[in-house]
């Protein structure tokens, strides 16, 4: 299963904290260095200090490098193999900007990293320190001359992408009017060829994301939510147990009690889809229906505890998890598949069963600030209904004997709601197609969203899922799909009533819907497949509501701008590096600053604590213990020393010039102010650092 | 220490070049001690590796002293704010080869922060005073000769009006007349009350211009004084005198024989072979034509 829609918490902000602190260290010793230095500074010498390297630049010619880039554009945009119109248009502005990025990097790269050590060889810094030159106007006008030069690199680059662009854009609306001559009124995708011949493109707009998806069995109903069977769609409850609710663990832990989690869910029996037949025969477990009995899974006392009466019995599944999925306590301490928990559909209408976690997996739960408890539907065919509290933790040890309930923590004076998720393909999670309802329905909650968002009477969304079709339905198209989609204003309780949309395979779909069903803001999106035999894979931005509609030149702008900013940086960095080194070496030590942080990205779990013990294991099992430990002491002080380095060093991918712009979504400030922030950070300090070196460095060695 | 009147001062200054390792190299000045007042155009001499280039990158702060002291203007060497009066020529012209004589002289003087519109009035002056016509002014400096460059270097040299200049080599690649300009040019400077500290191999174009002078050698000092006191060679009598013939010249001989005067030798005086090329050149082509070639 994938873990992309577990409710990831917000990334750790510890590397801009010390960004910050290590950038006020940088200010307070470039002070404390050279007070005097900064009481000289004059920007009439930095503008004139950098013109020499802008002048110089120029007539090298180093200009020349936009030629060779549109080129390779223009033949790569040429030889492109699109799938569709907006996919050749999205391809052309990516290698724009790409060609752009990579130009305006490596020549940002190679001059700052060259002139100094070139100045210094060729002596011609002897007659600028011999000037009335600060070490600090020196360094901030090199800084400041390749800037300059990237400037009107990007300058050329912006204008002939956006020149190009226009151009395709043009050809490509042209052939999309001639299409829509072919296509039938109501046929497949005109909505989608017709919005193209409208609106071009070069489109950037604004969105609206949904603050919540999730999905469902079928809509849900009065105070019930419904999740499959068959292991294919599950939910999740929060726990965030208080400082006594933890101590209380603790207790429960040192007394080697057990901890019991308490489900209460309703079960309705459907008929077996031919996709649960499948799962079901890949895991091993026969189709429960149609006869009411218990075929599998050795009953247990626990299970068949005296609160509730057994008619029916359906196989559930617990894991207890952290915010990314990933197990907190062994799945054999709270019981596996095989012996997993059962849920017996009562006749006084008490569903429910109680799940024990062994006592040594309670200590565990007690040394965590959150976990969330995961509940699958085992059995295939069948459908679990939770209310708005399905689990609680119940410690009958606790308050001597007495027992103690944990819930969810409280959200506006209720339990936290449970999240209800689906299994994950490739792009997203699946909503499964079917004719009638009862199968998959995924819900996008949109709040506080732009209500005055499109024109005049409705509103624009896009649609942006993968189409998967089942092996199940082998003489299902796998083409286009029909989806239905509702909105119901959560305000007004308005609904839409059924929205046919069409969305093909690897494009974006767009579809209207009147206005004053999202009026307010507060709307829910309930996306259903219609089509037998296909998987809509969703995520939550799946559905968005386009909010603004904006100038494509101004979107060009903001990536290129990104570009500057990113070419400042490697700029302040080189020359950093060139301060101390030859220029081959600066160039090397500037490309390890730069990408060493995404190096250590790259190699994700790889560099988690725990590292050294799993390869110590993995590779010395058996061997000396002496030998292992040292191993996997070196392993774990390599990895940390790796995390420290990607905590420390920029992240270039703070500067996403393409993506957004590729994508038609307005690039938001808030991104160019990361972008200004980590240049500023990473720029002050390396610049600082520059110029203490070249303060205590001899201009004549 | 620091004294207002002393356009120099130099106190116990020693360098010792250190290798990869911080060990002690090479020894290159060995405690100098030296002040070279105001208005004073001051010799540095010595041979190859004898300290010379050493102390004037120690005097501009292009290297740091191992120990001692040393002040110019009343400061301490190094300090950026007394560079305003400083102007340096190095022994080569260390220049941005990809600009005109013109935009060099302009790029320098914004370093001094020259309003423009002085810069309009001095940039042009001072090609003038090196020599550099219309047309080598507009020429990019990797297009210059070894000459030229050495004009347009002693040009930026004297952008801010300095009050005192180092001149590392100065004539070094100038022709006979560019030599006697720039010789010339250094008394004009010193007429004017500015300090120069010239260092030179060409002994001749020192004794000319030169109020004193020091000699270095293994990085000491080996000698320091006025030059006429250093160069005149006692024990010997020179007469100079017009009208006399043969027979005129042999009763002078004969009379100093007389007086007890040893080995008298009484020839013509030569001319010097700068003044000889100065008079053809003037002769051939008239004042100037050479400049800037």
């Amino acid at each position: 299963m994938s873990l992309d829609f577990f409710p990831i918490a917000d990334a750790p902000t510890a590397s801009l904290a010390i960004g910050w602190i290590a950038l006020a260290v940088a200010v307070i010793a470039g002070l404390a260095v050279g007070f005097n230095d900064v009481r000289r500074f004059k920007l009439r010498r930095i503008w004139a200090l950098s013109g020499i390297c802008f002048t110089e630049s120029m007539r090298r010619r180093v200009w020349l490098v936009t030629p060779l880039a549109i080129v390779g554009v223009i033949i790569v945009s040429q030889l492109q193999r699109a799938t569709d119109h907006q996919d050749a248009i999205r391809q052309t502005a990516k290698f724009c900007v790409f060609a752009s990025g990579l130009v305006v990097v490596s020549t940002a790269l190679i001059l700052a990293c060259t002139n100094l050590p070139r100045e210094i060889e060729s002596r011609v810094i002897f007659t600028i320190v011999t000037k009335p030159t600060t070490r600090l106007e020196i360094v901030i006008g090199k800084v400041l001359g390749f800037a300059r030069v990237t400037a009107a690199v990007l300058l050329i680059m912006g204008i002939f992408s956006f020149s190009y662009l226009e151009v395709r854009n043009h050809a490509r609306m042209q052939m999309v009017r001639e299409q829509l001559v072919d296509v039938a009124p109501d046929g497949a995708g005109r909505t989608t060829l017709a919005h193209y011949a409208d609106h071009g493109f070069l489109q950037t707009r604004s969105f609206n994301y949904p603050v919540d998806l999730n999905i469902y069995s079928r809509l849900p109903s009065d105070k019930m939510k419904w999740m499959r069977g068959g292991t294919s769609q599950f939910f999740i409850s929060h726990f965030a147990p208080t400082e006594e609710e933890r101590a209380v663990l603790e207790a429960a832990a040192q007394q080697n009690a057990e901890v019991d989690i308490l489900t209460t869910l309703r079960v309705n029996w459907l008929p077996v889809t031919p996709e649960e037949q499948t799962e079901a025969v890949r895991l091993g477990i026969p189709p429960l229906h149609p006869q009411p009995v218990v075929p599998f899974g050795p009953s247990r006392t626990a299970q068949t505890a005296p609160v509730f009466v057994t008619e029916f019995k359906a196989l559930l599944q617990f894991r207890l998890v952290n915010e990314v999925g990933g197990n907190v306590v062994k799945p054999e301490d709270i019981g596996a598949k095989s012996d997993g928990a059962l849920i017996d559909n009562t006749s006084n209408g008490t569903p429910g069963c109680i799940q024990p976690v062994a006592a040594k997996a309670v200590r565990q739960l007690s040394e965590l600030p959150e976990f969330w408890v995961d509940v699958s539907g085992v059995t295939p065919g069948t459908e679990y209904g939770a209310g708005p509290l399905p689990v609680v933790l119940y410690i009958p040890a606790a308050n001597n004997g007495a027992g103690m309930v944990i819930r969810p923590p409280a959200v506006a004076g209720h339990p936290e709601a449970p999240k209800f998720l689906s299994r994950s393909a490739k792009y997203g999670m699946l909503v499964v197609g079917a004719a009638k309802e009862g199968h998959s329905v995924a819900e996008f909650s949109f709040r506080g969203a732009a209500s005055s968002a499109g024109s005049g009477d409705k509103v624009a969304f896009q649609l942006d899922a993968q189409l998967e079709r089942t092996g199940d339905y082998n003489d299902v198209p796998s083409g286009d799909s029909i989806c239905q989609v509702n909105v119901v204003n959560a305000r007004t309780g308005r609904n839409s009533g059924p929205i046919l949309v069409s969305p093909e395979l690897g494009h974006l779909t767009f579809f209207d819907v009147p206005a004053e069903d999202a009026a307010g803001g507060d709307f829910d999106v309930q996306l259903r497949g219609l089509m037998e035999g296909q998987w809509i894979e969703v995520r939550p931005a799946s559905v968005a509501l386009i909010t603004t509609e904006q100038s494509f030149a101004v979107n060009l702008f903001k990536s290129f701008f990104l570009l500057w900013m990113l070419s400042i940086l490697v700029i302040a960095i080189s020359v950093f590096c060139s301060t101390f080194l030859s220029w081959p070496i600066a160039v090397v030590v500037t490309l390890i600053l730069l990408l060493g942080r995404w190096g250590v990205i790259q190699m994700g779990d790889t560099l988690n604590p725990g590292v050294g013990h799993t390869v110590a294991a993995d590779f010395f099992a058996g061997k000396d213990a002496a030998e292992t430990k040292a191993v996997s002491s070196a392993v774990e002080a390599l990895s940390k020393a790796l995390r420290t380095i990607a905590v420390v060093l920029p992240d270039v991918s703070e500067f996403p010039a393409s993506e957004d712009l590729e994508r038609g979504i307005s690039i938001p400030l808030s991104v160019l102010g990361e972008a200004a922030e980590s240049l500023l950070i990473y720029g002050v300090i390396v610049i600082v650092g520059g110029y203490i070196i070249l303060r205590f460095t001899e201009a004549a060695p | 220490m620091a004294t207002a009147d002393y356009a120099v001062q130099i106190e116990d200054l020693t360098k010792v070049y250190k290798d990869f390792w911080g060990r002690d190299k090479v020894r290159a000045l060995d405690g100098l001690n030296l002040t070279i007042p105001r208005g004073e155009v001051f010799g540095l001499l010595g041979p190859n590796g004898s300290g010379k280039s050493t102390t004037i990158k120690l005097l501009l702060g292009l290297i740091f002293p191992t120990s001692g002291r040393a002040c110019i203007l009343g400061q301490p060497a190094g300090n950026t704010s007394i560079n305003e009066r400083i102007g340096f020529l190095p022994e080569e012209s260390y220049l941005y080869r990809f600009l005109n004589g013109e935009e060099t002289l302009r790029f320098y003087g914004k370093l001094f922060k020259i309003p423009r519109k002085e810069l309009n009035r001095r940039v042009p002056a001072l090609l003038d005073t090196v020599g550099l016509d219309a047309k080598s002014r507009k020429r990019k400096l990797r297009e210059y000769s070894k000459g030229m460059a050495r004009r347009i270097g002693l040009a930026q040299a004297l952008i801010n009006n300095p009050d005192l200049i180092l001149l590392d080599e100065p004539t070094t690649g100038l022709d006979p007349i560019g030599t006697r300009e720039m010789k010339d040019l250094i008394l004009s400077l010193k007429a004017q009350g500015k300090t120069v500290l010239l260092c030179s191999h060409l002994l001749a174009d020192v004794q000319d211009v030169c109020d004193r002078i020091t000699i270095l050698y293994a990085g000491k000092m080996q000698t320091l004084g006025q030059v006429k006191d250093l160069v005149e060679v006692r024990g010997i009598t020179q007469v100079q005198c017009q009208g006399l013939d043969a027979e005129k010249i042999r009763e002078v001989q004969e009379f100093l024989t007389r007086l007890g005067a040893k080995d008298s030798v009484i020839t013509h005086p030569t001319t010097t072979l700068e003044d000889l090329f100065m008079r053809v050149v003037r002769e051939n082509s008239g004042n100037g034509a050479a400049k800037g070639s």
